[in-house]
């Protein structure tokens, strides 16, 4: 039991020697494959993740661009529509305007004729009562005035007439 | 019945035949050194199968093996000594496997633990300790290796008082490594030992009380040797590697 704890030269020469050459074998054959061939999975996983990402923000980037092109789109139509509010209204209110214009006009022209029609029937009137009343008068007074006096009796009469009709307008 | 003898006979180192010899020294070919080119040709093997074969037994090997190399890098290496230790990777790969294949191999019934002789520890921790100087002066220069070896920003009348205490602490850090992985070994064994010997003992004072004895012996015996396989086995791989990999990370990092 003395030799238990007592190392044997030889031995740790051997397991010098031993261990050393298994670092090495062990380093050919078995090290180098396996970790390189989970270093190239752990490359190709890191590669497919940052791939992931990229196609990520490239998606992130073609929605915000709609999006954009979307709202550009929008505030066009919205303007657009109130360009044509706009106009509708303007001309709506020139129709408007002309119409009322015309109507005006139209009015205008016929009071002026009813005027004119009413002044020439008055006149026309005034010249017929007038014809019938020195008729009437011509009727009564034939046999006792003479003509020159029944123009002068008629020229009186018109003009007080005349008179009477502008004192009454 | 000698429990001693027993115990020598089972834990002692057996010289087959001498090699060469020499100044005194006997080179001599011995159960430990057969059962560790055993767990070396083991190991071998394993790879090379692992190299050729497709079959999905060999995949899960791979597996199986990718979790363990995964962990040696990640938690062991490059967490102790940074991008550097990529160099030495495939050094302390090696160390833990083989500590693990010969670890394993001494509880296969008629083989024997290398790892249970003090030879094999102390000329594994003989590599550590190398090691650590070697990756220090190589990664920081012979130079400022050596001035790294006493702490910065210590007064200047300790570094002379220093300077040996630390080199000292090498020689104290890579023992207590071989000696810690030796007692680990031989100790599950000699208590496995042990409680197989109480049965002859206790069939000494009658042949009853030792067939008694005998469940409960064999019982406890089984149990000290799952203890051994499932956690005593890969922790002590576990711990060698790591405490080595701390110490030459030490040496390639000395602000750490």
């Amino acid at each position: 039991m003395e030799n238990l704890l007592k190392p044997d030269i030889g031995l740790m020469f051997w397991t010098l020697v031993t261990f050393l050459i298994m670092v090495v074998i062990l380093k050919k054959i078995a090290w180098g494959p396996l970790l390189k061939a989970l270093e190239d999975r752990e490359a190709a996983i890191r590669g497919e993740i940052e791939s992931a990402r990229k196609g990520r923000l490239e998606m992130e980037g073609l929605k915000a661009d709609y999006e954009k092109q979307l709202a550009g789109i929008e505030a066009r139509t919205r303007q657009m529509l109130a360009e044509a509010e706009q106009k509708g209204a303007r001309s709506r209110e020139a129709v408007l305007k002309e119409a009322g214009r015309e109507a005006r006009a139209i009015a205008d022209k016929t009071r002026q004729q009813l005027e004119a029609e009413k002044e020439r029937l008055v006149r026309e009137l005034r010249s017929q009562v007038g014809d019938l009343s020195v008729g009437i008068a011509e009727k009564l007074l034939r046999q006792a005035v003479d003509k020159k006096l029944q123009d002068k009796f008629i020229r009186d009469f018109v003009k007080d007439l005349d008179s009477r009709d502008r004192a009454s307008r | 019945m000698n429990f001693k003898r027993i115990l020598e006979h089972d834990i002692l180192d057996h010289t087959f035949s001498s090699a060469f010899t020499l100044g005194g020294v006997s080179f001599a070919v011995s159960k430990h050194l057969l059962a560790m080119w055993a767990a070396c040709a083991l190991l071998v093997l394993m790879f090379v199968y692992l190299r050729a074969a497709r079959g999905a037994t060999a995949g899960r090997l791979r597996l199986l093996l990718e979790v363990f190399i995964l962990y040696i890098r990640d938690e062991i290496v490059l967490s102790s000594m940074g991008e550097r230790g990529r160099k030495y990777l495939h050094y302390f790969l090696t160390l833990f496997f083989f500590i693990l294949a010969c670890n394993l191999l001494g509880l296969v019934p008629g083989s024997a633990t290398a790892t249970g002789n003090i030879a094999v520890t102390a000329a594994l921790s003989l590599c550590t300790f190398f090691l650590i100087h070697i990756a220090g002066a190589r990664e920081q220069g012979l130079a400022r290796y050596v001035k790294s070896i006493v702490p910065s920003g210590l007064p200047g009348w300790l570094v002379p008082l220093m300077f040996p205490i630390e080199l000292l602490g090498f020689f104290t850090k890579t023992f207590a490594l071989s000696i810690r992985l030796f007692m680990n070994m031989i100790a599950g064994h000699i208590v496995v030992l042990a409680f197989l010997c109480l049965i002859f003992i206790f069939s000494a004072i009658h042949p009853w009380v030792g067939i008694v004895t005998a469940p409960v012996s064999v019982s406890m015996s089984l149990f000290v040797y799952f203890l051994e396989l499932l956690i005593v086995i890969p922790l002590q791989a576990y711990i060698f590697t790591f405490l080595t990999a701390l110490f030459v990370g030490a040496a390639v990092h000395p602000e750490h």
